[in-house]
C-alpha cells in the first residue's frame, strides 16, 4: 500500500445526489491519489453504488462537483468519463455474454493502439492465469469468480487513471476472493489507483490505503485503513 | 433448378431487407416501419443517378448514400428524442409508422404518383448456362452481391472493433457505455448499414420489375417482418435464412398453386412460425443478438 493523497487524481466534493424527492448522497467529500487504494464502505443501501454510478456519469448529481486530474467531469456523457480515464467495473460483472472472453477484453481495450491490444491481453492472462484456458469461452457460461476477473481485466484493459470496482467480493467463495485481493494489489503496485465499494469491510481495508463510512447518503468516517478497529466495523458496518 | 435459383434470388433481397430490420431491432430494440420507405427513398436515389448518366456502381452507391443519410436522420430526430424522454416500445412503432406515412406522402407528391421506368442498361443481361440450365445472368448477380453484401456484414460484426462495439450496444447500453462505447454512435451506425442494405434490396427490386414508384417498398415490409419473425428476431444468421427460405417458398407457390397464392405466403409463414416456434428458427427465448 502505497498510497498519498498528494497529487489528486479524483476529486469529489459536496456532491448531492437525489432520486426524485429522495436523497440518496449528501454533501460527499472524496479524494482518491495516485497510485491510492480507496475503499468506501457500508452497509446494504448506503449509495455506495450510488457514489460509483455518478462519478462515472451514469447518473446526474444534484450538487457538487467532480474532477478527474483536475478536469470536471460532471456533465460529460459516461462514455467521455470512461475514455478520460474513469473505469468502472459494475456490480454484478456486466459480462457480454455471447462474446468470448478475449472479446470482452478486446472491448475494453476501447482506443489503444490495435497493436497495444494484445499486448494488453497477454498482461491480463499475466494477472489472472486462471482465464488462459477460457479465453474462447463466451463469457456468460463462466462462473462468477471468472466472470470478475474478467470484469476486472476488461476494465484494465482501458488503462485507467482510476479502476473504481463496485462489491467485488460479492458472491464470490474465499479463494476467488483471495486471488481477486491479490490481483488488485498488483493492480495499485503498478500505478492505477483504485476505487473500491464494498460491504465486506475487513476484505476492502485489507487492500485500502484509506477508507469512508457512507451511512445513509452521508460519510460518516474518513481515515486511513490501519484506523478502523474491529470496535469502530462493528458500529457501522455490521 | 431454375425455380430454386429464382427463389434464391428473390429470397437474397428479402435477406438484405430482413437483415436491415433484425439490425435495428437487436441494437435499438425498434420495430422500424420506415423500412420500406428507406428502401424506395434509395431505389429513387439511384434511378435519378442513372438517368443523369452515371454508371451503375456509381448509382448503387448514390442510392445507399441516401438511404443511409435518411436512416440516421430518422434516428437522430425523432427516434432521439424518444430515447431521452424514456419512451415506451409503442412510442416508436406508432412514431416509426407516422414517419412511414409522412415519407411515402413526400415521395408520391414529388413523383405525381407515376410509375417511372428503371433502366435494366448497365446491368447483367441475357442468360447463362448452369447445371444445364438457362438462367438470368441478372438473377445471378443479385443473389452474387448480397451474398457478398451479407458475408462483408458478417465480417464486419465479428471481426471489427465497431462490430463488437454493435454486439456490447445491443446486449447492455449501460456496459458498453462504461467501457467507452457512446451508443449513439453506435445508433448511428445501425441505421446506416441498415439503411444501405435497404438501398441494395431496392435497386434490385427496381431493376428486376423494370420499374419503381412511391409505393414499390410497401408489400416488402410484411416480407421483412416475415423474415425476421421466421429467422429469430435480432439474429443475422437468422435473418439470412429466413429471407432465403422465404424466396424459395413464394417461388414454388407461385409455381405450384397459383402467383395469387404467392402473396399470402409471407402472411402464413407469420403465423406458422408464431404458433409453432415463437422464438423463430434462430432465435433464443429472449432474442438480444446482432
Amino acid at each position: 500500500m502505497t498510497g498519498s493523497q498528494g497529487n489528486a487524481v479524483l476529486e469529489v466534493s459536496d456532491l448531492t445526489v437525489r432520486y426524485g424527492a429522495a436523497v440518496a448522497l449528501r454533501g460527499i467529500d472524496l479524494v482518491i491519489g495516485e497510485q491510492e487504494a480507496v475503499a468506501v464502505l457500508g452497509p446494504n443501501g448506503a449509495g455506495k453504488t450510488t457514489l460509483l454510478r455518478t462519478i462515472s456519469g451514469l447518473l446526474k448529481p444534484a450538487a457538487g462537483q467532480i474532477e478527474l486530474d483536475s478536469h470536471s467531469m460532471v456533465g460529460r456523457p459516461a462514455y467521455r468519463i470512461a475514455r478520460a480515464g474513469f473505469v468502472h467495473a459494475p456490480e454484478g460483472r456486466s459480462m457480454i455474454a455471447p462474446l468470448t472472453v478475449t472479446e470482452n477484453l478486446q472491448l475494453g481495450a476501447g482506443r489503444r493502439a490495435r497493436s497495444d491490444v494484445a499486448a494488453g491481453i497477454d498482461e491480463m492472462i499475466e494477472l489472472f492465469p486462471s482465464l488462459r484456458a477460457r479465453m474462447g469461452t463466451k463469457a456468460g457460461l463462466l462462473s462468477g469468480g471468472e466472470q470478475q476477473m474478467v470484469a476486472i481485466a476488461r476494465a484494465l484493459m482501458a488503462q485507467p487513471k482510476v479502476l473504481a470496482i463496485d462489491e467485488p467480493s460479492m458472491g464470490l467463495a474465499p479463494v476467488v476472493v483471495d486471488a481477486v485481493l491479490e490481483a488488485l494489489r498488483k493492480v495499485i503496485d503498478s500505478g492505477t489507483s483504485l476505487l473500491l465499494a464494498e460491504q465486506n469491510a475487513r476484505l476492502a481495508l485489507a487492500v485500502a490505503d484509506r477508507a469512508y463510512v457512507l451511512v445513509h447518503g452521508e460519510v460518516v468516517k474518513s481515515g486511513n485503513s490501519d484506523e478502523f478497529g474491529d470496535e469502530l466495523i462493528e458500529s457501522y458496518l455490521t | 433448378m431454375q425455380q430454386t435459383i429464382n427463389g434464391l434470388a428473390s429470397g437474397s433481397i428479402y435477406a438484405l431487407l430482413g437483415l436491415g430490420v433484425t439490425l435495428i431491432w437487436g441494437v435499438l430494440h425498434v420495430l422500424t416501419f420506415t423500412h420500406a420507405q428507406v428502401l424506395t427513398w434509395g431505389a429513387f436515389g439511384s434511378l435519378i443517378a442513372i438517368n443523369r448518366g452515371y454508371p451503375v456502381p456509381v448509382a448503387i452507391l448514390v442510392g445507399m448514400a441516401v438511404a443511409a443519410g435518411l436512416s440516421v436522420l430518422i434516428d437522430s430526430t425523432v427516434l432521439e428524442m424518444l430515447r431521452r424522454r424514456g419512451a415506451s416500445e409503442y412510442a416508436f412503432v406508432v412514431a416509426t409508422i407516422g414517419l412511414a406515412f409522412m415519407l411515402e406522402s413526400i415521395l408520391r407528391n414529388r413523383t405525381r404518383a407515376r410509375v417511372e421506368p428503371y433502366s435494366r442498361d448497365g446491368f447483367p443481361r441475357g442468360p447463362i448456362e448452369l447445371l444445364g440450365q438457362n438462367v438470368p445472368k441478372l438473377q445471378l448477380a443479385v443473389l452474387a452481391t448480397s451474398l457478398i453484401a451479407m458475408a462483408g456484414l458478417a465480417i464486419w460484426l465479428n471481426h471489427t472493433r465497431a462490430g463488437r462495439g454493435m454486439k456490447a450496444v445491443a446486449y447492455s447500453p449501460e456496459t458498453a457505455t462504461l467501457l467507452g462505447i457512446n451508443p449513439r454512435f453506435i445508433y448511428a451506425v445501425a441505421y446506416t448499414v441498415s439503411g444501405m442494405l435497404a438501398a441494395l434490396a431496392g435497386v434490385f427490386v427496381a431493376v428486376s420489375t423494370a420499374s419503381v414508384s412511391y409505393s414499390s417498398g410497401d408489400r416488402l415490409l410484411l416480407t421483412a417482418f416475415a423474415v425476421i419473425i421466421l429467422g429469430g428476431m435480432g439474429s443475422v444468421p437468422g435473418a439470412v435464412v429466413g429471407g432465403l427460405i422465404l424466396g424459395v417458398i413464394e417461388v414454388y407457390a407461385t409455381v405450384h398453386v397459383s402467383s395469387k397464392f404467392s402473396e399470402v405466403v409471407a402472411y402464413l409463414v407469420i403465423l406458422v412460425v408464431l404458433l409453432v416456434r415463437p422464438s423463430g428458427l434462430f432465435g433464443a427465448k429472449e432474442a438480444t443478438r446482432v
